[in-house]
């Protein structure tokens, strides 16, 4: 319900106040929205655009020095009306949302609360015609047309008036009025606590959660080579502008290692799902269209030509320049969880490494444009991602040292990361990018405390990823449990391996 | 323009664009013998409601024959603003869309088979640049990186284009400009340094809402109260760039909208039909805009 609704008020008036479902009835409270929890979307929306058309339209607070209750009352429905109106004549389909929910009727009595619901109707409705003297003046002193688009109340001071003048033929009428009562006033509208409250309608501020005031605190300097993400807030329901920084660097260089014999022969391995992963993007066989003769097929040609047969015009080689077509980044978790021992020996991290370094000799075999990262995080301002291989390095002996070089350390914050590859990959040429992560499952960091929180904001991030054309394969290596890399990737996304061996199996499943 | 030739013949360039190296094929209309690119000659004005001063800035370029990148979003009138000059500068306008199997061949010219044996087929580029006229390549970063190399050399003071296939270089004809477009996102891919600064550039936005109107008032017929309810729904798409929509809706959008109008759909339906049911896929943003167009109507 959060994000459509976002949208929905993103779209009226440009204005993105929090969302908050917590409250039995509607309010503003320090520019965030409290709506009911349950309820259906028509009610939502109602009760959203009311106050999200307070915030637009009505001051930030009126001077209640001086009015008595019957009058704050009575300027609380003048201003319901006034900002109804002005929603209304800007976008005149709210008043299909929000008439039908005002039913009050003669038979709501001649009361104090009979009559100011009656004129609440009375000044959201032009077809309704309520016989009351004291309804009809009201409506008369509030709009300068029957059709009650034109407010005549301008100001603050002469919607104070109005309400005063009101409120004296109330006191005239010597109706009693309890001020504990709750009008009954259609449900959608807000019990106005923010008129007269020390609240001030500020700019929306995002609503206090676990997660956010975990991380306030005032961020730490920019690095130079730093990018800034959005980060999604479940709790709000949209994205947080430029909330993590990715620090980019580069592995230092070590010491070259030889690559061992079993990576080796995991390369080898590999070649078949590597050429099922540039086959999506190839197009092997003749066309009718070409730049390059299929020698072949123009001898066939020829044969039937002269022969008088009907014969195969596919006579050009289809393009073939597939590996160039595919770009892809191998991502290598280093969290400080990646250094607890894998089944096969040696720790998840070394396993990751290992199956990078094989699958990287496979995919450069075929010719393909790939690089190696491995990152972490220690915060939102310290998403690392260091570079092990760029897209011009090959796989060689120095990449084997830069590996070797990996540390276990920090937390694995998923979602930055993703962005930060797509937006590598958004700029690449190729027609098909990819991007495969190797991780030993959940995101977590020190400073976000709720579980859910990362793994929404990684789906959102893979999420965005595809719609930009960029697939994402996560391998989990050796995991307990891979059920949050399931959530975030979906079970087609995600593939648990335990060692080398079962690489290939896993890369086929999600990448042919 | 057709020249019978050996697909295997070596040897030096042949630097030409003189037609009389070139047989022209007899099954052609006579005005195409005079005038090749007739076909794409702009016969009647296209309407284009200039928002700033951007025809004089084209005029001024065009005068040097400086390439030009047109930069904009989605459906804001850039490739109206070429169809239209090109008709305000009387010359021919070859466009071509580019995609991501958009070949260097598609562009210049390939070898093709017939009974008789080979013969050379001019691309769109090499047509307007042996007989003059704008080359309107739409959306060029899309195109294979092969195909981008192929216009350096006509971007700067050469002004030529090598067909290394056929062994011809090919000066471009006095009258011959560039023109490209390029739509920039945080998504889209980037236009190289090296291509980006042979071009002079124009930038482009959606037009103001009042004169966003008056477009969808000319081009579709439709009263001005009715049009400029449906830029103000446009507008309001636009907000969500960036928020669930990588673009909101375009100007061509919006005139699709008027003539679904014009065509008898209540106006809440043709907006539906036209915009929120083509913007998006995703059901959040989808339910915000349906919800939006019953608000906005």
């Amino acid at each position: 319900m959060h994000a459509p609704l976002n949208h929905w008020l993103r779209l009226l008036w440009g204005t993105t106040p929090a969302l908050a479902f917590d409250s039995e009835c509607a309010y503003i409270a320090g520019g965030a929205i409290h709506l009911p929890s349950r309820t259906h979307w028509h009610h939502h929306t109602a009760a959203a655009a009311h106050a999200a058309a307070h915030l637009v339209y009505s001051p930030k607070r009126f001077d209640g020095t001086g009015l008595g209750p019957i009058a704050r009352v009575l300027l609380a429905v003048l201003e319901d009306a006034r900002i109804e109106a002005l929603a209304v004549r800007e976008l005149p389909g709210l008043a299909r949302l929000w008439r039908p929910l005002h039913t009050a009727t003669p038979d709501a009595g001649v009361g104090f609360e009979g009559l100011a619901v009656r004129l609440a109707r009375s000044l959201c409705d032009p077809v309704y015609d309520d016989p009351d003297p004291w309804v009809r003046k009201g409506r008369d002193l509030c709009f300068l047309d029957p059709a009650l688009i034109i407010p005549a109340m301008r100001t603050p001071a002469e919607l104070r008036d109005v309400a005063t003048r009101l409120g004296h033929d109330i006191g005239q009428m010597r109706l009693p009025f309890n001020s504990k009562a709750v009008l009954p006033l259609p449900a959608y509208r807000d019990d106005h606590r923010w008129m007269w409250s020390a609240d001030v309608l500020a700019r929306p501020t995002p609503p206090a959660s676990a997660s956010t005031r975990a991380r306030s605190g005032d961020p730490p300097a920019a690095a130079p080579s730093a990018t800034l993400h959005p980060e999604w807030d479940r709790l709000i329901a949209r994205l947080r502008p430029a909330w993590c920084r990715v620090i980019e660097s580069d592995v230092p260089d070590r010491p070259a290692f030889a690559i061992a014999d079993t990576t080796l022969a995991a390369a080898r391995q590999l070649a078949g799902p590597v050429r099922d992963i540039t086959r999506r993007a190839a197009r092997p066989g003749r066309s009718d269209i070409g730049e390059s003769f299929d020698l072949d097929a123009l001898v066939q040609w020829q044969l039937g030509r002269r022969l008088r047969r009907p014969a195969q015009v596919r006579v050009y080689q289809r393009r073939r320049n597939v590996a160039a077509r595919t770009a892809l980044w191998l991502l290598i978790d280093q969290s400080a969880s990646t250094g607890a021992g894998a089944a096969t020996g040696g720790s998840a991290l070394r396993v990751a490494a290992q199956s990078a370094l094989a699958l990287g000799l496979a995919l450069q075999a075929q010719g393909l444009v790939f690089g190696v990262a491995a990152f972490n995080s220690n915060g939102r301002h310290a998403v690392h991602w260091r570079s092990v291989k760029s897209f011009a390095q090959p796989v060689d002996e120095a990449m084997v040292g830069r590996m070797l070089a990996l540390q276990s350390d920090g937390s694995t914050r998923l979602g930055a990361v993703l962005r930060h590859a797509t937006q590598r990959l958004a700029a690449q040429r190729n027609a098909q990018r990819v991007v495969v992560m190797l991780t030993d499952g959940s995101p977590h960091d020190i400073d976000v405390h709720d579980p859910a929180y990362l793994i929404d904001d990684a789906r959102h991030a893979a999420s965005s990823a595809a719609r930009h054309g960029v697939r994402i394969a996560c391998i989990v290596i050796e995991p307990d449990d891979c059920g949050d890399a399931v959530r975030i990737f979906g079970s087609t996304g995600v593939s648990r391996v335990r060692g080398l061996n079962d690489l290939p199996g896993a890369l086929r499943r999600l990448l042919a | 323009m057709i020249r019978i030739a050996d697909a295997g013949s070596g040897g030096p360039f042949v630097a030409s664009h003189d037609p009389a190296t070139t047989r022209r094929p007899t099954a052609t209309m006579t005005d195409h013998q005079h005038d090749p690119l007739a076909a794409h000659r702009v016969q009647r004005e296209p309407y284009y409601q200039a928002s700033g001063d951007e025809l004089m800035l084209f005029e001024a370029a065009h005068a040097r024959r400086l390439p030009l990148v047109l930069k904009g979003p989605t459906g804001c009138g850039k490739t109206r603003f070429v169809e239209h000059m090109a008709w305000r500068l009387k010359r021919p306008l070859v466009t071509v869309a580019c995609h991501e199997e958009l070949s260097a061949g598609d562009l210049v010219g390939r070898w093709l088979l017939d009974s008789e044996g080979t013969r050379w087929q001019d691309g769109p580029l090499t047509q307007a640049v042996r007989h003059g006229g704008l080359c309107y390549l739409d959306e060029l970063v899309e195109a294979r990186a092969d195909t981008l190399v192929v216009i350096h050399p006509l971007t700067d003071t050469r002004r030529q284009l090598p067909l290394a296939q056929r062994n011809e270089l090919v000066h471009a004809h006095p009258d011959f400009q560039l023109v490209v477009s390029y739509n920039p996102s945080p998504t889209a891919r980037e236009m190289k340094a090296s291509t980006r600064q042979r071009f002079c550039a124009l930038e482009f936005s959606y037009p103001g809402p009042e004169l966003e109107a008056g477009i969808l008032a000319r081009e579709a017929g439709l009263d001005i109260a009715r049009a400029a309810a449906i830029v103000a729904f446009g507008v309001r798409t636009r907000r969500l760039e960036g928020f669930g929509l990588d673009e909101g809706a375009s100007t061509r959008m919006l005139v699709h909208a008027a003539l679904l109008v014009m065509q008898g759909l209540a106006i809440t339906k043709a907006c539906r039909l036209a915009i929120v049911d083509a913007l998006t896929d995703d059901a959040d943003v989808h339910a915000a805009l349906n919800s939006a167009l019953d608000a906005a109507f």
